[in-house]
């Protein structure tokens, strides 16, 4: 069971989230924006973060650039209402960037993709 | 000397009078006898003939006649005339003077008579109207002179283009209504001011061509304009092996004691080899083939801008005081003829660059503010498109939820189904919205690549000095401009040749080559650093990812990010420890919205 820190300013999204990931089989915390989600990032050593672009405060992609610099081999997926960030180069740093859909089922299929590409990279290096 | 002047005034005192009288007059007078000696010679005479009255009383007129009136007979056909009665008056000759100088003069001539109506013999008075005459003469010349040059400024008026213009001068220089020497030549001075080279020539190349040239214009007169219109053609054509001769001439402008800084110091038209020239002088006259040559500076506003040349190497006749004078006049009239069509092409040139900039302009301008209309309008679609967006996530993510949770044959399911798929249906209208709305990619212009490489290591002259790395450019000429954003290159090749100096800390070589491919143009920046670990060759290009210290990591992400933008490839090829080399390939033109599909 993977731990999933998705990061949303929108309250009722982030209940979405919540409860259609837990049903997924993740272990899901939450935060309301990029502070929240640095703070939560020692805390709760998440395996993955879902990210929201557009917030209050810092955005999703400077958000992505401090998590990263503190722990470069963390996975973000970007989860965004905008395709433009998708043509900005902050966004290759991350995993995966996914367009948000009432149908979760890509940002699901994405979450499982990039956790799998994980656990064998670690699994390579292991050995 | 008995019976003379006046038969009437038979006292002595009377005669002595008038005879005192006759020698006071500025004039020459002189009485010849029935029998055309001479009686008298008064003072006048002495002074203007030089001879005195001793030498010439009873000599015979006609040792005063030039020797070709003499043979005409006019010394008698004179005097006959005042035996018959006849007046003479104003009448203009010439007599030759003691010292062999032929003299203009007027004549007036008057006969005598004896009381009993015999004839007696003719009273000249001889005024010398030499000076008049020369001056009348110079008058002359000069009017014709300034004639010519009124006619080739005149044909000059007619055109504004330099190459009539300079044709129309050298055959001003040459042809028969003109200055008639054989063969003239222009020199115009080069872009650099500091020597002059031959630009044009006119003049038969041996005398055969020579006689049959003259020949066909000596039958057919015609006005310097209508020679152009005739000969243009042909001139180039018949003048072949001298324009080879002009085009190969060359004057410097700046060393003292060449022939051409002398004749500028002057301001005059000399001709050359003079008295004092040296060795320079004698071969470039052996060069053009003339013994000598005339040199006439041209200068306008200031500046030198040329030199006609003109000799005489066909007839070989000497190049006279007057033709010089001349070919100063036509090189002065020349220099503003050329200088005005220079102007003149200058302004029609950059008149039609600023229509064709004014034509673009209005045209980007009109482009510019539709594109600025369906911007605006994008804009506020796209805003209410993601405000929508947020609330249909929500709505139709729970809708999703609850139709899971919701048992098969439940009647709830169909109204969720209506809600889920009604959310599709606005989530797609939304998409679609945000699509049209996406910005268009920027707009590409001509880039000269091997220009703007050369810019980029100029600007890093001191980082790559600093960094003790030789830079090797292998630009490839046959390179072609490419759609780009010329600024935007510009910064991801800064990026690329920094990450090469960072590269190489100890110093070493960067080899910019460039290469053009069919539709593409590859360009390749190789470095001896110490080359990418295979580790992380697939990262180098992420932003934030760097293995220096102080690197922020966007240089390479930020260049990957332009060259697909502009629908190109970037790569490295690394052997650790030898170096790197990063290929950049660019398009050369950019397809469109190629950069957005590439972007993705």
């Amino acid at each position: 069971m993977a731990k999933l820190l998705v990061v949303d300013d929108e309250k009722n999204l982030r209940a979405l989230y919540q409860s259609e990931l837990t049903r997924d089989g993740h272990e899901v915390v939450v935060a309301l924006d990029g502070q929240e989600a640095l703070k939560l990032l020692e805390k709760e050593k998440p395996d993955l973060v879902v990210l929201d672009i557009r917030m209050p405060g810092i955005d999703g992609l400077e958000t992505m650039a401090r998590l990263l610099s503190r722990e470069n081999t963390l996975p973000v997926i970007l989860n965004t209402a905008y395709s433009s960030y998708r043509d900005s180069f902050l966004s290759w740093s991350a995993d995966a960037y996914v367009i948000k859909s009432s149908d979760l089922t890509e940002l699901k299929t994405k979450i499982r993709e990039v956790l799998q590409a994980r656990s064998e990279e670690k699994g390579a290096n292991a050995r | 000397m008995d019976d003379t002047v006046h038969q009437g005034a038979t006292e002595v005192v009377g005669r002595e009078i008038f005879l005192d009288l006759l020698d006071r007059l500025p004039q020459a007078v002189i009485q010849v006898g029935e029998d055309g000696r001479i009686r008298f010679w008064s003072a006048g005479a002495a002074a203007l003939f030089g001879f005195s009255s001793d030498e010439m009383v009873g000599s015979d007129l006609e040792r005063l006649f030039t020797p070709a009136l003499s043979t005409a007979g006019e010394p008698a056909r004179l005097l006959a005339h005042a035996r018959a009665g006849g007046e003479t008056r104003d009448l203009e000759t010439e007599r030759v003077a003691r010292d062999g100088r032929v003299l203009s003069v007027l004549l007036m001539q008057t006969p005598l008579r004896a009381p009993d109506g015999s004839y007696q013999g003719a009273l000249q008075a001889l005024t010398d109207i030499s000076e008049q005459r020369h001056l009348l003469r110079q008058l002359e010349r000069r009017v014709h002179q300034l004639s010519i040059i009124k006619e080739i400024g005149e044909a000059l008026h007619g055109t504004m283009d330099l190459n009539e213009v300079l044709h129309l001068i050298l055959i001003g220089a040459t042809a028969g209504p003109g200055l008639r020497f054989n063969r003239a030549f222009l020199l115009l001075a080069d872009e650099t001011g500091q020597s002059l080279e031959g630009r044009l020539a006119i003049g038969p190349s041996d005398g055969g061509e020579a006689n049959r040239i003259w020949q066909e214009l000596s039958q057919k007169p015609m006005t310097l304009r209508q020679m152009l219109t005739r000969y243009e053609g042909s001139l180039a054509e018949t003048n072949r092996p001298l324009n080879e001769l002009v085009r190969g001439l060359r004057m410097p402008l700046d060393e003292p004691g060449q022939l051409l800084p002398r004749a500028i110091a002057s301001a005059r038209a000399m001709v050359l080899p003079g008295k004092d020239s040296g060795e320079p002088d004698r071969a470039f006259a052996a060069r053009l083939g003339a013994p000598a040559f005339a040199v006439a500076p041209l200068s306008a506003r200031g500046r030198t801008i040329g030199a006609l040349l003109a000799d005489n190497a066909i007839t070989g006749r000497d190049i006279q005081p007057e033709d010089l004078e001349m070919l100063q006049l036509l090189a002065a009239t020349a220099s503003i003829a050329i200088d005005n069509s220079r102007l003149y092409a200058e302004l029609a040139s950059r008149l039609s660059h600023l229509e064709a900039a004014q034509d673009e302009a209005r045209r980007s301008q009109r482009a510019v503010a539709r594109a600025e209309r369906l911007s605006a309008i994008g804009e506020m679609a796209a805003t209410v498109a993601h405000d929508i967006r947020n609330p249909l996530v929500a709505i139709g993510g729970f809708a999703r939820l609850l139709l899971a949770d919701t048992p098969d044959g439940d009647a709830r399911r169909a109204p969720l189904e209506v809600i889920v798929e009604e959310v599709n249906r606005l989530e797609g209208i939304v998409n679609k919205v945000l699509d049209d709305a996406k910005p268009v990619s920027p707009a590409g212009r001509a880039v000269q690549v091997n220009r703007l490489l050369e810019e980029a290591v100029k600007l890093l002259d001191h980082e790559l000095s600093d960094g003790r790395i030789v830079v090797r450019l292998q630009l490839d000429p046959g390179v072609p401009a490419i759609d780009a954003d010329s600024d935007r290159l510009f910064e991801i090749v800064l990026n690329i040749v920094r990450n090469a100096i960072e590269a190489m800390p100890d110093g070493g070589t960067l080899t910019i080559a460039t290469l053009p491919l069919s539709d593409r143009v590859e360009i390749r920046f190789g470095d001896t650093g110490s080359g990418v670990p295979d580790s992380i060759r697939e990262r180098i290009f992420s932003p934030f990812f760097t293995t220096k210290p102080d690197g922020s990591g966007l240089g390479l992400s930020v260049a990957r990010q332009v060259v697909f933008e502009h629908g190109g490839s970037i790569g490295v090829d690394s052997v650790p420890g030898s170096g790197s080399t990063f290929t950049v390939t660019l398009p050369t033109r950019i397809e469109a919205d190629h950069g957005q599909a590439a972007g993705c």
